[in-house]
């Protein structure tokens, strides 16, 4: 591990009765980072979080937020640490404005300067004219933006974001990605937790793909797709072809999969100058209704590393 | 101090999120007082008696009058209704039988508890007239109160709510508010919360009891105002009250963070509410009543606040027996109710989940 990483995640086991909810995870995340978490639900994603922020106990592993050891300076790292959970968890029936004053009495460093700090906030996440309404009266993307406000109050140089847009409508999705990334320009480190991949792929400077509790993959979007060596190339044709792996033989391909049953999908090296010859042999037996050549996407990057998608 | 008093002061704008229940904690027995004082705890009652004939039955009516507390009211209040009264309630006939004064009881449905105090009452009256007919050997019966009127029983009956009105806010306002942080996840904000919990607890304590003691304001005021009956000097009331508002908040907020369920942690703030003031002399002095139930009434907290709270509403006459005692296992009570909240919200609260 680089010594001034914000995280350092070493070797962290974490048990819940048989399940082994993280498995020997390391990884680390540099200061000024977007770091993702990327994994389907149950994966692990939630209880590394909790384990960073001390919520959890590790049963083995350990565990460095801004060089502070959290098993022995847990209060020193509360200080520096910002946490917007996956349920929203505002007081509904208190205004905005209420909300970050309860934060601020439990975290602010300096009272003094609350007040000035939280208009600017509030500025921030576009939340300035709704500050006085109750929080009930709030749309999911404004609460998720009210608590990235409530999280950022106390100025911390690392903040946890557990699934940031989720039940968040398009338009609210993208201010709060806005919002992150204005943030990071300020220095701020994000840890994200996801299983959105177009999420993670937009914000994420680095992720990690999480599958029951282990690492598989550690990169950033774009190096993780390349690493994979090919594109992926979707075929309709009517009829429905036969034997897709008789028909594609002398290709460079993997991975052949039927997601309807006039399309086949499957992963080729150099698609694009290989899908001359490819058409010519379809055309011979098929009537080509369509073909889609794409470069990977963060889900054939898990589907290459575990043979499943991210969505099932 | 800033950060207490902001900390303070977010406490209560806390009463948004849990209105209905400010609302029934706080003016709850006040309500019940004014409805129990009206209902149940009136000294007099009135008699329905048949319209007498005869001069022995007037002065038996007469006799029955008179029946009453040496220094307060008479007791009974007499109707006269005529002999062939349909008699749907209790009736009292008086007849002349052969020179003998005779009064007939007659009944519906009545407990008998009323039909003990009727008897009572009349037992009195033939007494009285038994005793005009005696002449010269009458017996004379003197009467030395120990008050110097008759305070009616609304004063104590109120008087012995205060402390039930303060408990009742402290702890069902505590224990609700703290099973609601569970419940809406709020919590984690004082999970992650790099202060003191001492700081938060104190607050939340504060908050308790500065409620607590404007349930029980608004419980004295009604007394004063329905019965005039106000305490000789009020900053002792309220003071004698503290102790058991921070009994009531640590049973709230052990309520609330141990079943971390807001209708159960309000259904034991209710309860030991009111066993506290069923068995901690709500209806009476402790000394009143049997040895065993006088026994367990000095283990619960309310007895000693109501035997503190007493001598302000009677003439400062004193009747806790062993105060030092008493207070003695109040602030026992404080000490050890206290130290398991703390270590209670370290448990629920603050330790790493293992």
């Amino acid at each position: 591990m680089v010594n001034g990483n914000a995280i350092e995640v070493n070797r962290v086991t974490r048990h819940f009765g048989d399940l082994t909810a993280v498995d020997e995870l390391s990884f680390a995340v540099g200061r000024g980072e977007i770091f993702g978490l990327l994994g389907p639900n149950g994966a692990g994603k939630t209880t590394t979080i909790n384990l960073i922020l001390g919520l959890l106990h590790p049963h083995q592993g350990e565990l460095r937020v801004l060089g502070h050891d959290i098993a022995t300076q847990r209060r020193e790292v509360l200080r520096l640490v910002g946490y917007v959970p996956q349920e929203t968890n505002a007081y509904d029936d208190l205004s905005g404005e209420d909300n970050l004053w309860h934060h601020a009495a439990l975290f602010c460093p300096d009272l003094d300067t609350a007040r000035s700090r939280m208009e600017e906030l509030l500025h921030f996440t576009n939340l300035w004219d709704r500050r006085k309404d109750l929080v009930r009266t709030y749309s999911g993307g404004m609460k998720r933006r009210l608590l990235l406000a409530r999280a950022l109050l106390h100025d911390p140089q690392v903040i946890f974001f557990d699934e940031p847009t989720l039940g968040v409508d398009v338009q609210g999705r993208y201010a709060v990605w806005d919002h992150i990334q204005e943030q990071r320009e300020h220095g701020k480190t994000f840890i994200i937790s996801t299983n959105n991949m177009l999420e993670a792929d937009t914000l994420c400077d680095r992720l990690v793909i999480i599958d029951r509790g282990k690492a598989i993959a550690l990169d950033s979007p774009e190096s993780l797709k390349a690493g994979l060596g090919h594109d992926v190339v979707t075929i309709r044709t009517t009829p429905a072809v036969g034997s897709p792996q008789e028909m594609l033989v002398g290709f460079d391909v993997g991975n052949i999969s039927l997601p309807q049953p006039n399309e086949i999908r499957f992963e080729m090296r150099s698609a694009e100058s290989g899908a001359a010859k490819l058409i010519d042999v379809i055309s011979q037996s098929y009537q080509l209704d369509s073909i889609l050549i794409a470069k990977p996407s963060l889900d054939d990057v898990f589907l290459f590393h575990t043979g499943r998608a991210l969505r099932e | 101090m800033k950060r207490f008093l902001l900390i303070l002061q977010n406490e209560f704008k806390m009463f948004r999120t849990a209105l209905p229940i400010h609302i029934i904690a706080i003016v709850q027995p006040t309500i019940m007082y004014i409805l129990m004082s009206v209902i149940m705890v009136v000294p007099t009652f009135d008699m329905y008696v048949t319209q007498p004939e005869t001069k022995l039955e007037s002065d038996l009516i007469t006799a029955m009058e008179q029946v009453g507390s040496p220094i307060g009211p008479d007791y009974i209040d007499t109707i006269l209704i005529p002999q062939a009264y349909p008699g749907h309630r209790q009736v009292i006939e008086v007849l002349d039988i052969d020179g003998n004064p005779t009064a007939v009881q007659k009944y519906g449905y009545i407990d008998s508890n009323l039909i003990k105090n009727l008897r009572n009452r009349l037992t009195s009256a033939a007494l009285i007239l038994w005793n005009q007919q005696l002449g010269s050997q009458a017996i004379t019966i003197e009467e030395h109160p120990w008050l110097p009127v008759d305070v009616p029983y609304t004063v104590f009956f109120g008087m012995a709510m205060i402390p039930l009105a303060a408990y009742l806010a402290a702890a069902m306002i505590g224990g609700f508010l703290m099973a609601q942080e569970f419940e809406n996840g709020t919590i984690l904000e004082y999970r992650l919360s790099p202060i003191s919990p001492f700081l938060l607890l104190t607050a939340r304590m504060t908050r308790l009891l500065l409620t607590g003691l404007v349930a029980a304001g608004i419980l004295y005021t009604t007394l004063g105002l329905i019965t005039g009956a106000w305490a000789s000097s009020i900053l002792p009331v309220f003071i004698a009250l503290l102790p058991l508002m921070l009994i009531a908040g640590c049973i709230g907020l052990l309520a609330g963070l141990l079943l971390r369920s807001s209708l159960p942690s309000f259904l034991v703030a209710l309860s030991t509410a009111f066993g506290f003031w069923l068995f901690g002399s709500g209806f009476g002095l402790a000394a009143g009543f049997s040895l065993e139930f006088e026994r367990v009434s000095r283990l619960i907290p309310n007895t000693t606040i109501v035997e503190t709270l007493f001598p302000y509403f009677y003439f400062n006459r004193q009747v806790a027996t062993n105060p030092g005692a008493a207070w003695s296992l109040v602030w026992a009570y404080c000490i050890v109710l206290c130290l398991a909240v703390v270590v209670v919200y370290r448990w629920r609260v603050l330790s790493k989940q293992r």
